[in-house]
Parts: C-alpha cells; sequence; structure tokens
C-alpha cells in the first residue's frame, strides 16, 4: 500500500478549504468584540470560502480516483453533490443576512457550524468506505443539531435541536449495526470490496439483516416513511435558514450515500432486487402520508416539511428504479428541488421580519404588499408541485419516466395522482397570497435587503429556466450517475 | 414566411405580457393589451386566409429544438381543424380585451394574465409535439385560476380551487396517458405524426387503455358528463368577460384534444369505445339543458353555463360518429357554440352590470328600458336554440346528419334536447326582457354604450356572417377532419 501523498490531500482540498476556513471564522470572531453588526463581515467571509471551495471542487471534475487508501472518491458524482451542497449552503447564507441580525445570536456560530456542516456532507458523498461515511455523516449531524438549536432564546429552537440531537444518535446507532453487520459478513469496509463478495445468487439473512438495518437508519436521514417522525418538528422548529438548508443539502447528501452504498456495495446479486421492491414500498408510502399529511398543515414551514417528505417518497421512485437513467434523475430532481426549495424557505426567511410566526394566514393578500416576493414563492410551490413548464415538472417527468422505464408503472401512476393532490396545499398557499384580502390594513411594505435578493433571484432564475434549458443539467445528472455505476 | 406569422400568434400575446408588466400603468395596460391582441387577430385573420385549402393537411410547420434528448421539440403549425380554433381564440381575446376596458381592479395584472392565457390556448392548438401540447396545456391553469379568483364574484376562491383541482387531477391522467404512448410506441420522439404512425399499430387494449387516461383529461375540460361539475361554478363566479373565455375557447381545448389525440392517434381505442362517448354526449346533451331549464327561477348565468354543457355534448355525439360529416360538424360545433356562448355571456355580463342581478325572476319587463341588449340578447337566444341563417344551425344541423347514419336512436334523442333549448332560452328571455317593467326599481337603466354595441355587433357579425355562408369555416374543417375519419373508413 502506498503511502500518504500530496496528492490524496489534492483531492480532499474543497473540504479541508471549507474545514480550515471554518475554523478561521470562529477565531476571528474571538478577537472580534462581540456586536450586532459582526453578521455581515461573517457573511462575507463564509462566502469567500464557499466560493473558494466551489473552485477546488470544480477543478476536480472529471477526475476518477480514490484517496487515502480507497477511504474517499473523487468522482463526477461527488463532485455533482459537493456543488449541490456548496450551492445551498450559498443560498441559505446569503438569504439569511437580515435574519441573523435580528435574532442577534452569534453570527460566527451560524456561519462556522454550516460551514462545518457543509464540509461533513461533502465528505459525505465522496465517502468510499463505511467508517468515512459514519464519520462524515457525524460531523455533518452534530453540526446540524447545533444549528437547529442556535436560536437559544426561542424555545421551539431548542426543542428541535434536542430532538434532532437524539433521533439522529438513535440513527446513527442502527446505522452502525447495519455497519458493524456489513463488516462481520463481508471483512471489509470498503464498498467496492463489500460488492465484489456480495454477489451471491441467493438470498441470506445476514447480510438482508444489515441491509434492513442500514435502509432503516438511512430511513432517518432523508426522512423516508415510516422514519420520518421527527421532520415536521425539527423543521418547523428550527430556525429557517437551518431548515431551508436540511431539507436540500443534508437530503441530498443522504442520498448521495444511499445511493453510493446501494449501487457499489449491494448493486449485484440477490440483494439488488429485494432492496430494489423495499424502496419501490417506501416510495409508495412516503409520498401518500407526505402529501396526505400536508394537506392538514396550516403552518407553512410544517407543510414545506410533509411536502419535502412527499418528494423524498419520489426520489425513492428513482432509486427503485434501480437504473443509470433513474439516478441521472434522481440527481437532477435534487438539483431542482435544492433551487426550487431554498427559494420557498428564502421568502419565508424574508417574511419572518415582518410576520408572526409561519402561519397561512399570514401570508394572506401578500401580494398585494410583496408582489416579486409572492411571485416568487408561487413559482417555488408551483414548481413543487411540479407543473409546467417549471423547473420541477421537469425533474418529476425524468424521474416518473425513469421508473417507467424499469417497469413501475404502478408507482408511476401512484406518483403522478400523488402530484396532482399535492398541488393543493401548494396552491392554498398561492390562493392565501394573491385572492385573500389582508389581514389588518396599513401593513408596511416589504424590504428584501440585497443579500436576500440575490439567494431570491438565483433561486427564481433556477426555477424558470433549468427545466426549459435541462439539457446540459441532465447532462451532467447523466455524467454523474455514469461515474458511479461503472 | 407565413410559418413565422403563426409565431407572431404564439408568442405575440406573451411579448405583449412582458410589455405590461414593465410598463402596463393605468391606462398603458389596457391599450399594450389592445394592440398585441389586435396584432395576433390580424396575423391569425391574415393566416386564415392563406391556408391552402386544395392541398390541405399541416401548415405553416416549423421546428425549434427544445429538449433533443428526449425527443420533443417546439414544433408548431395548424391544420383545418386547428387553424379555425386559433382564430377563434384571437377573435375572442380581441373582444374580451375591449369587454373589460373599464375593469379598475388591479387593471396590470388583469391583461396580463389574459394575454398569457391567450399564448397558452393558442399553443395548445398549434402544438406538433406531445410534450408541448402539455406543456401548453397546463399554462392556461394558473393565469384561470388567478382570473377566477381574483376578478371573480362571491366564492370565487371556492371557484377558482375547484377549477384548479378538477382540471390537474385530469391532466394527471393525460400525463400519464402521453408517458404511455411515448413509452409504448418507442419511437422515441413526441413528434405528433411520428407517435401517431406508431401508435395506430398498437394492439387494441392498449389503445383502449391509452385513450381512457387521454379522455379523462380532455373530459374534464369539455366537460362531459359526469366531469362537468366544476364548470358552473366557474362561471357563475368567473367575471364576465373571463366566462367568455371560459366558455368560449377553454372548453373547445377539450374537444379538440379529443380529436387530435385521441381519435387520431389511438383510432383503435376510439372505435371501441365510440358507444360510451356517444352516450355520455347524449346524456351531456340531454342533461345539461334540463339542469338549464331547471335554472329558470334561478342563476341566469348558470343556465348558460349548463347550457355550454349541453351544446359541447352535440361536439361528442359528432365525434362519435367516427365520420367526416360527423366530425365537421363537432369541429363547426366548437366554433359555433364558441361564437354565441361569447354573445349570450356578454349579455349576462350587459344586463349584470345594469341590473347587479343575475336572478332570473328579479328582472322582468327591461326591453323597453335597453333595447339594443334586448335585441343583441334575443339574437343570441335564437343563435343558441339553432335558428336557420345563424351559424348555430350548421354546427348542430352537421352533427345530427354525420351521427344519424351511425347512431340514430341517440341522435333522436339528441334532436330532442333542442326542444328543451327553445324552452329554456325562450322563458328566459320572456321572464327578463318582456313583462311588466318594475319601474321603481329599475328607472336609471341605460342601454349599451359605443364600445359595448362594437363587442356584441361584432360576434353577432360572425354569427351571422358564417350562419349564410358556412363555407367560410366549413370547407376548412372539412379538410381538417377528413385524413382523421379516413381512418375509421375501412
Amino acid at each position: 500500500m502506498n503511502d500518504i501523498t500530496l496528492r490524496d490531500a489534492l483531492l480532499i482540498m474543497p473540504e479541508i478549504v471549507l474545514a480550515v476556513w471554518a475554523s478561521v471564522i470562529l477565531t476571528i470572531d474571538l478577537f472580534l468584540p462581540q456586536s450586532k453588526s459582526n453578521h455581515r463581515l461573517m457573511l462575507l467571509l463564509s462566502l469567500i470560502g464557499i466560493v473558494m471551495a466551489m473552485i477546488a471542487t470544480l477543478t476536480l471534475a472529471g477526475q476518477n480516483t480514490t484517496a487515502f487508501f480507497g477511504t474517499v472518491i473523487v468522482d463526477n458524482f461527488a463532485v455533482f453533490f459537493k456543488v449541490i451542497f456548496l450551492l445551498a449552503a450559498g443560498l441559505v447564507l446569503l438569504s439569511a443576512e437580515n435574519f441573523l441580525e435580528r435574532v442577534g445570536e452569534n453570527a460566527a456560530e451560524f456561519c462556522g457550524l454550516l460551514l462545518f456542516c457543509t464540509a461533513g456532507l461533502m465528505f459525505m458523498a465522496s465517502g468510499y468506505e463505511l467508517m468515512t461515511i459514519y464519520l462524515a455523516l457525524e460531523v455533518s449531524s452534530l453540526s446540524l443539531a447545533f444549528l437547529a438549536a442556535w436560536n437559544k432564546r426561542e424555545l421551539r429552537s431548542s426543542e428541535a435541536g434536542l430532538k434532532f440531537f437524539v433521533l439522529s444518535a438513535v440513527s446513527s446507532g442502527i446505522l452502525l449495526f447495519g455497519m458493524a453487520l456489513m463488516y462481520g459478513i463481508t471483512g471489509s469496509t470498503n464498498l467496492r470490496e463489500i460488492g465484489r463478495i456480495l454477489t451471491t445468487p441467493t438470498i441470506q439473512a445476514a447480510p438482508l439483516l444489515a441491509m434492513s438495518m442500514l435502509i432503516a437508519g438511512f430511513g432517518f436521514k432523508i426522512a423516508a416513511v415510516p422514519f420520518q417522525m421527527w421532520t415536521p418538528d425539527v423543521y418547523e422548529g428550527a430556525p429557517t435558514p437551518v431548515t431551508a438548508f436540511m431539507s436540500v443539502a443534508s437530503k441530498a447528501a443522504g442520498f448521495a450515500v444511499v445511493i453510493r452504498i446501494f449501487d457499489v456495495a449491494l448493486g449485484s446479486g440477490a440483494i439488488q432486487a429485494v432492496w430494489s421492491d423495499l424502496f419501490v414500498v417506501l416510495s409508495l408510502l412516503t409520498m401518500t402520508v407526505g402529501n396526505l399529511a400536508a394537506l392538514l398543515q396550516t403552518n407553512l414551514k410544517r407543510m414545506l416539511a410533509y411536502s419535502s417528505i412527499a418528494h423524498v417518497g419520489y426520489m425513492l421512485m428513482g432509486l427503485a428504479a434501480a437504473s443509470t437513467f433513474g439516478l441521472s434523475s434522481v440527481l437532477f430532481y435534487l438539483l431542482v428541488y435544492a433551487f426550487t426549495n431554498i427559494g420557498a424557505f428564502a421568502v419565508i426567511i424574508v417574511m419572518s421580519r415582518y410576520v408572526e410566526g409561519e402561519d397561512l394566514s399570514q401570508y394572506a393578500g401578500l401580494a398585494r404588499r410583496a408582489p416579486l416576493l409572492s411571485f416568487i414563492l408561487a413559482i417555488c410551490l408551483l414548481s413543487l408541485a411540479g407543473l409546467p413548464p417549471l423547473a420541477g415538472f421537469f425533474s418529476k417527468m425524468y424521474l416518473f419516466w425513469a421508473a417507467a422505464q424499469a417497469g413501475l408503472y404502478i408507482t408511476v401512476v401512484w406518483g403522478v395522482l400523488n402530484s396532482a393532490i399535492s398541488l393543493y396545499y401548494y396552491a392554498r398557499v398561492i390562493k392565501s397570497m394573491y385572492l385573500a384580502e389582508p389581514a389588518a390594513e396599513g401593513q408596511s411594505s416589504v424590504s428584501v435587503g440585497m443579500a436576500p435578493a440575490v439567494s431570491l433571484a438565483a433561486a427564481a432564475i433556477g426555477v424558470l429556466i433549468i427545466g426549459l434549458l435541462s439539457g446540459p443539467f441532465i447532462q451532467a445528472a447523466t455524467g454523474a450517475a455514469n461515474s458511479i455505476v461503472k | 414566411m407565413e410559418h413565422l406569422l403563426l409565431h407572431v400568434i404564439l408568442w405575440g400575446p406573451a411579448v405583449g405580457a412582458l410589455v405590461t408588466i414593465l410598463a402596463g400603468q393605468g391606462m398603458f395596460a389596457r391599450v399594450i393589451a389592445l394592440i398585441s391582441t389586435g396584432l395576433t387577430l390580424v396575423s391569425a385573420l391574415w393566416l386564415y386566409g392563406r391556408y391552402d385549402l386544395v392541398t390541405g393537411g399541416t401548415q405553416f410547420e416549423s421546428v425549434v429544438p427544445f429538449i433533443p434528448q428526449i425527443g420533443s421539440a417546439l414544433r408548431i403549425g395548424v391544420d383545418g381543424v386547428s387553424l379555425p380554433l386559433v382564430l377563434l381564440n384571437c377573435i375572442l381575446t380581441f373582444l374580451v380585451v375591449l369587454m373589460s376596458w373599464k375593469f379598475e381592479l388591479r387593471p396590470q395584472l388583469y391583461f396580463v394574465l389574459v394575454q398569457f392565457l391567450q399564448m397558452a390556448v393558442t399553443g395548445v392548438f398549434v402544438s406538433l409535439d406531445l410534450l408541448v401540447f402539455f406543456l401548453f396545456w397546463e399554462l392556461e391553469l394558473v393565469p384561470m385560476f388567478l382570473l377566477i379568483g381574483i376578478w371573480g364574484g362571491v366564492r370565487r376562491e371556492y371557484a377558482a380551487m375547484k377549477f384548479i383541482i378538477y382540471t390537474i387531477a385530469g391532466s394527471a391522467f393525460m400525463l400519464v396517458g402521453i408517458l404511455a404512448l411515448y413509452f409504448t410506441t418507442g419511437v422515441g420522439t413526441f413528434d405528433l405524426f411520428l407517435v401517431s404512425d406508431a401508435a395506430r399499430a398498437l394492439p387494441v387494449a392498449a389503445q383502449v387503455l391509452m385513450f381512457l387516461l387521454l379522455f379523462v383529461g380532455f373530459a374534464v375540460k369539455v366537460p362531459i358528463f359526469p366531469f362537468h361539475t366544476w364548470l358552473p361554478d366557474a362561471h357563475v363566479e368567473a367575471p364576465t368577460p373571463i366566462s367568455v373565455l371560459l366558455a368560449g375557447i377553454l372548453l373547445k381545448m377539450g374537444g379538440y384534444g379529443l380529436i387530435r389525440l385521441c381519435m387520431t392517434l389511438l383510432p383503435e381505442g376510439a372505435r371501441v369505445l365510440v358507444p360510451l362517448l356517444v352516450i355520455l354526449g347524449v346524456v351531456s346533451v340531454v342533461y345539461g339543458a334540463m339542469l338549464a331549464l331547471a335554472q329558470i327561477n334561478g342563476d341566469l348565468k348558470k343556465m348558460i353555463a349548463y347550457s355550454s354543457v349541453s351544446h359541447m355534448g352535440y361536439v361528442v355525439l359528432g365525434l362519435s360518429a367516427l365520420t367526416v360529416t360527423g366530425m365537421q360538424g363537432a369541429v363547426m360545433q366548437m366554433f359555433t357554440h364558441g361564437t354565441i356562448t361569447a354573445l349570450l355571456f356578454t349579455m349576462v355580463g350587459l344586463v349584470y352590470d345594469r341590473t347587479h342581478t343575475r336572478i332570473i325572476p328579479e328582472m322582468g319587463g327591461l326591453a323597453p328600458k335597453m333595447p339594443f341588449i334586448a335585441v343583441g340578447f334575443v339574437m343570441a337566444g335564437l343563435a343558441s336554440l339553432g335558428l336557420p341563417g345563424m351559424n348555430g344551425f350548421i354546427g348542430e344541423f352537421l352533427v345530427f346528419i354525420g351521427a344519424f347514419e351511425v347512431w340514430p336512436v341517440y341522435t333522436a334523442i339528441a334532436a330532442f334536447a333542442i326542444v328543451l333549448t327553445a324552452g329554456y332560452i325562450t322563458w328566459m328571455l320572456m321572464k327578463v326582457f318582456f313583462g311588466t317593467l318594475d319601474e321603481h326599481k329599475w328607472h336609471d337603466l341605460t342601454d349599451a354604450d359605443a364600445r359595448e354595441k362594437f363587442v356584441v355587433v361584432a360576434l353577432l357579425g360572425i354569427i351571422i356572417l358564417t350562419g349564410v355562408y358556412p363555407s367560410a369555416v366549413a370547407d376548412m374543417i372539412a379538410i381538417g377532419v377528413a385524413p382523421i375519419a379516413r381512418l375509421f373508413a375501412a
């Protein structure tokens, strides 16, 4: 076995940059006088870090090598996900500018933790060995738990943090069990090695048990039914920028790991057919429960939490397809979902300055006060509902298409019906914004601020054009999916 | 060069909408909308004149790449079936802009949405690509939702939600149908012609299934019994100009989809399902007319809305004949119903603007107070009940001739409904315009002003012109449906 060389370090440069930069930010904060105006500087620093990491990530595109004795891998698949994480982190930070100031907690902690978390997520996407994946997962989960509890003066926030911490510890435990079993069966933690050994044509109990535990563990992380219970409370209670980041980046990372493990380590032999069927069941359950529960919500954040569960259901359909096209459609879906969901949450973040809580009634008549903001929220929600010609329609179409190609016709029909149902609760928000009369007269007009405006604009442009010009994006997703299957 | 004109008709309203967003404060919104819809109307008339009736087929075709990876392109063109509907859309939207001239509530957004709607509807009629067709189909939803929801009556939010939920549920089935077509044919493209060549060769069972999937989407739009219940709510709550668009042109999207997708792509499926289709059509005709009759002491607008269900039933009846005459009648009926119902809703709007009520018994003897409106309404009513000399007669007559050869009993039942139509129309006219006038209540009623008269005269002109000289439209339609009917000739 070779020694660790500079080449290994270069391959994880984006993560190194982020982690170091996060430490730098925290250090700088030590020497600054504590004041509310720090948040702008912290934000700027974090964005610089993210841009640097993004550049480092993009230079790695096209690679397909492992580093550190095969524990991490850099391929297009990892790069694709890292771009999503960094985009999400950047957009969330931008949209949180006023929010950080208003809450008044330590902004450096927020920025630092977010960067640490992003670094953890990036390692997850690159992980090629069970322990590395587990450690990366823990880095990101711990950071997220603290981020969720960041708003110390808000009871809901502390509750969200604690809840997330406990439940993610439980799920990590289950995951670790699964991983240990896997190691016991195959004698290796390396995904490719496991894949090489687990090619038995018959199904055996031990790998099946290990696989079930992995599914349960990761089910928690991506909030698939029946492991979704924590999602609504945590999403509702956590500071909104954290919710946005969680719903997009952390979920995407979960999918990255699931795809990596199941397609590389468990991608052959009899077990492949088993998890493919299991994912079909999970997919049907998840989208149905998510959508039905979302129908009943009146709190916007909670509704988006259930909607995010429903979307996990759709995406599981692509995993169940177990084809390259299925994977690429999931990747494309995640990219679109990132823009769309961050756009929707960014509106909620901006509006949190003007309204009490996130109840739907607070958004009544918003179109009068803030036409542009309402428009962006409307197109984001319609895109989530999958209405053409918005990006969400195309991402859903590719997904259903891939599933249909794999012969999952029932699932596809169910998915289409589900997405028709989902329009109801999304349209209710639009109805409230555009059709309802404002709750009180003489409400002030809404000012968005520079940084959130950039984030909102980016999300809106993404929602409007990624679908219509989906060619290059789907190509990138296909490239990423191809790099893993080989 | 004319294929560029088709792009003007398609995208002109979108450009108009964009300009309105940027510079449409106050009066400008109306003027910009009038210019953009006027230009598209002139372009549509020009194109209508330039369509070569001798060669027939799809003309003014052009292709712009869209998503080459999945074989979808912005492929547009018109034939004898779609061109009259495109023209109808342009005429009605232009008149609707005039009708809405005095809207005070958020005019900028209103005219943006109207123009946007026009683009979406035109897009449905001109697309020769299944995916693009579906995109335009869905694009129409949101503007209509907002138009009903913001400018509608008391229960507007309920009506708007009902409209969007019904339609989206229908189009969900339609999307599954389109994807199923794409996969089972395996041609790797959404090109309508290529898909249809391959789809016709599919086994009957597959065709029946896909026909049903697509049918649900279109049946909601037409609307065919039992999918019609959203229509009265939407109509009663929608503002008058939007009712005109809804009944005049949006319902035709459903009929157009039936003939263009269901019948053309899946002829064997159509052959199997036609007995079901004809029953649903006749039930729509009779039941719609009965519901309209039941409104005689109720809401004027609801009556016209139910009459739409009844009249669109003739379209289904004509299509189920699967003959040239029947289909020609069906498409003709779409065109004529588009003009007549537009006029009827316009008249209802004019009456409502003055009396502020739509409840029929509350009115009476209004004719002396508003002679022009009374004459206009009577003419519209006569056209609706199929008086010869007006175009309503032509559409229904063709449908009856075509359908009678194949479905004599059903056609006879449907023809009986004309009696019901004559009943509710004349009864309603009598109650509203004749009888004794409550001088005290209606002392300050005024007749139509010049702008309103123009709209009425324009619509009436089209109704009489195409009634006396139906070939102006019917010839083109005959050429359009001929290749479709030929699929069923064997």
